[in-house]
């Protein structure tokens, strides 16, 4: 079992400056098996979240609860976890045997036979046992990471940790790791806390995303609710790629229909729309995923046409960045689209497509109608992988 | 790498290969010979000249006159009661003095390398006694045991115990001579295995908390291993050092008293220089330089393996 119960989990580091609130009242259930992604821009308190966890870090205050007993004062070794590092923290003066069975020698009092038995049979299922006899420093990238995976493995503990497993790796190594990565997770079905900057490892990998900014949790949900659902609008940006389109605008309600006031261009809204925001003051953001922007014909309703900067043609889909209002946003269109820079481009936010943040708290009033299963296809489209079939609109 | 190519002419490779010597390599060559020239004139010549000197019964009041008398000067060492006590202190010395600076030196490595206040002061503080001159610490020293106003004699008179000159008893010059090795040397040590203790990535010992290792057992799996090349150069290093060394014993007690103190590079001298015993003293010379040849190719085999 590893149910890990993480309660009100705060971080306060001191420094000569002050004090650094790192992890601000962190508060989540982790369910048995789950593989559950921390994800944030650098210095949101991922990693010391993870640290804590762990035990090499004390919480300022909070509770770590691994399967109804209290664990957080217990000593790192006493928690039955074991972490993976960003840049291995293998032992380099020990071959890969040594590294991997290490763990054992130092907590158990199983014979050396039993120690060896069991790391070879963890490496055979990561596939180095022909690495074994080897050191860190004679060993790929990629290698390394599996010995630092088995070293973790091998020890059969209730959660794992892992904090950025593959920053270190090249792009294609990455992408074969994240997959491999999955699949040890469901083969052991161990809880995995698995902390990362990259929200393409996030989508992929999690059952559940937590987003963290500023020491703050900021949504916590599978990964097509973050995506969908985003509960502010830091969410909304940081997950998905290229990132939301924001627009700040100004509610104008003089006119015959209500609508949203932008420095380039106007949007008029729809009666339902307006009703989640009516109560909400007059500033607000309009948020659209570059993929929900539609190419209309010049002269529809609520079009704009701005100018194409420059496009990225990748094939699947073309990257269309258009000057709105003196800054630079993104739209996705088909991958045949090709527009020469400099042209005007008549572009139409979909009314059901479109997010709504509070001008001033960034908090949503409004998300996009709840995606069908042709939208789900295409969000695939977010990973750059490509071979994907869009849905025909 | 030079083979002939039968088919030309059987010199031609030698020719070819001679005329890119001399217009490629000649001016490189000219350039390092003011070097090669210094180099032989203050290392080769005094090494071979001494070696030569070792087979010679041969006064300094007299140098041009050399009798050669093969390998008596050994044999006179053999019985020469002196030598075998100065060559067991100096390895006395080497071994008691080289383990202490090391055990202490790794201590203190360890507490410099803690983050407590004032850490970086006591780290620059720490390296005064091993840049102190020699002639410096020794003057020290000597005063420190001052019989009437040294403070260490102060203290132990205003305990109630004897006072001396410490440096001129038997028994105690001998101890001071070591304490004084180590207390010169401790900071190099320290400040070396501190670096190389730096060099160890933080999350190595992260990953043995989350391994079960405790305190000990990390200094043992973890640090240990990682410092064992720069151990291993700093100790041979040292017992170079030590066992060549000639100020710190001659400038405090010459030796004495009544020998306690005599090393092979003071007895050395004193034959050479006191006694005029020129061969002599070279032939003791060529049995240090043949001990210390010994610990220079463990050194280098060291320095290779990185």
């Amino acid at each position: 079992m590893g149910k890990l119960d993480v309660q009100h989990l705060k971080k306060v580091f001191h420094d000569n400056s002050g004090d650094i609130v790192a992890v601000d009242d962190f508060d989540v259930e982790i369910e048995d098996g789950e593989f559950i992604v921390l994800v944030g821009p650098s210095g949101c308190g991922k990693s010391t979240t993870l640290r804590c966890i762990a035990g090499l870090e004390t919480p300022t205050s909070g509770e770590l609860v691994l399967d109804g007993e209290a664990v957080t004062d217990n000593k790192p070794k006493a928690r039955n976890m074991a972490m993976v590092f960003q840049n291995y923290a293998l032992y380099p003066h020990m071959t890969a045997e040594e590294n991997m069975s290490f763990g054992l020698k130092m907590t158990t009092d199983l014979p050396k036979d039993e120690i060896r038995k069991r790391v070879h049979e963890a490496a055979e299922m990561m596939g180095i046992d022909d690495l074994l006899g080897k050191k860190p420093g004679d060993l790929s990238g990629g290698q390394q990471q599996r010995v630092a995976l088995g070293r973790a493995i091998v020890r059969e503990p209730e959660v794992f940790l892992m904090d950025e497993p593959l920053s270190n790796l090249d792009a294609k190594l990455r992408t074969t790791m994240r997959t491999e990565l999955q699949k040890i997770q469901q083969k052991f079905d161990v809880t995995t806390i698995y902390v990362t900057h990259d929200q393409t490892e996030a989508m992929t990998m999690s059952d559940r995303i937590a987003v963290l900014n500023d020491g703050e949790l900021q949504q916590i949900g599978t990964p097509l609710e973050c995506y969908h659902q985003p509960e502010n609008q830091f969410v909304a940006g940081f997950i998905g790629s290229p990132s939301m389109n924001f627009f700040d605008v100004e509610l104008d309600t003089s006119g015959e229909t209500p609508t949203l006031v932008h420095d380039a261009f106007s949007y008029e809204l729809d009666d339902d729309v307006y009703a989640d925001i009516e109560n909400s003051g007059q500033q607000f953001t309009l948020g659209i995923r570059p993929e929900d922007i539609k190419a209309v014909p010049a002269g529809t309703h609520n079009a704009l046409s701005p100018e194409v900067e420059v496009t990225e043609p990748l094939g699947d889909v073309t990257y269309v960045y258009l000057q709105i209002g003196g800054k630079q946003y993104t739209a996705t269109l088909e991958g045949d689209i090709v527009i020469e820079p400099g042209r005007q481009l008549t572009v139409q936010f979909p009314q059901d497509r479109i997010h709504l943040f509070d001008g001033k708290t960034g908090e949503t009033l409004r998300n996009r109608e709840p995606p069908e299963s042709s939208d789900i296809d295409a969000l695939v489209g977010l990973d750059n992988v490509g071979s994907v079939e869009v849905g025909a609109e | 790498m030079a083979t002939q190519d039968i088919s030309s002419s059987p010199l031609s490779p030698y020719v070819a290969e001679f005329k890119r010597f001399v217009s490629d390599t000649w001016l490189g060559y000219a350039m390092v010979l003011p070097a090669v020239i210094m180099l032989g004139a203050i290392i080769v010549y005094p090494t071979l000249r001494g070696i030569q000197l070792a087979f010679f019964e041969v006064s300094l009041l007299n140098p041009d006159q050399m009798t050669f008398v093969g390998l008596s000067n050994f044999g006179q060492m053999l019985s020469d009661a002196t030598f075998k006590s100065a060559l067991w202190h100096t390895v006395l010395l080497t071994a008691v003095a080289v383990s202490l600076q090391y055990l202490l030196g790794l201590g203190l490595a360890l507490a410099l390398k803690e983050k407590v206040p004032g850490a970086g002061f006591f780290r620059s503080a720490s390296m005064i006694t091993w840049v102190l001159p020699g002639i410096v610490m020794v003057i020290i020293f000597r005063f420190l045991v001052q019989p009437d106003f040294g403070p260490a004699n102060i203290v132990l008179a205003k305990l109630g115990l004897e006072t001396t000159y410490w440096f001129g008893r038997p028994g105690v010059a001998f101890p001071l001579i070591v304490v004084m090795h180590v207390w010169r040397n401790v900071p190099f040590y320290a400040i070396a295995l501190m670096a190389a203790m730096k060099s160890i990535p933080e999350t190595q010992y992260e990953a043995a908390r989350l391994d079960g290792a405790g305190p000990l057992q990390a200094f043992r799996y973890i640090t240990l291993p990682q410092i064992s090349y720069v151990s291993m150069i700093m100790i041979v290093l040292h017992v170079i050092f030590t066992f060549n060394n000639f100020d710190i014993v001659y400038l405090s007690t010459g030796g004495g008293p009544l020998g306690n103190t005599e090393v092979m590079s003071t007895y050395i001298y004193k034959q050479a220089f006191e006694q005029y015993a020129l061969g002599y003293g070279a032939s003791m010379a060529l049995v240090m330089l043949i001990i210390m040849m010994a610990f220079t190719v463990v050194y280098v085999r060291l320095e290779a393996r990185d």
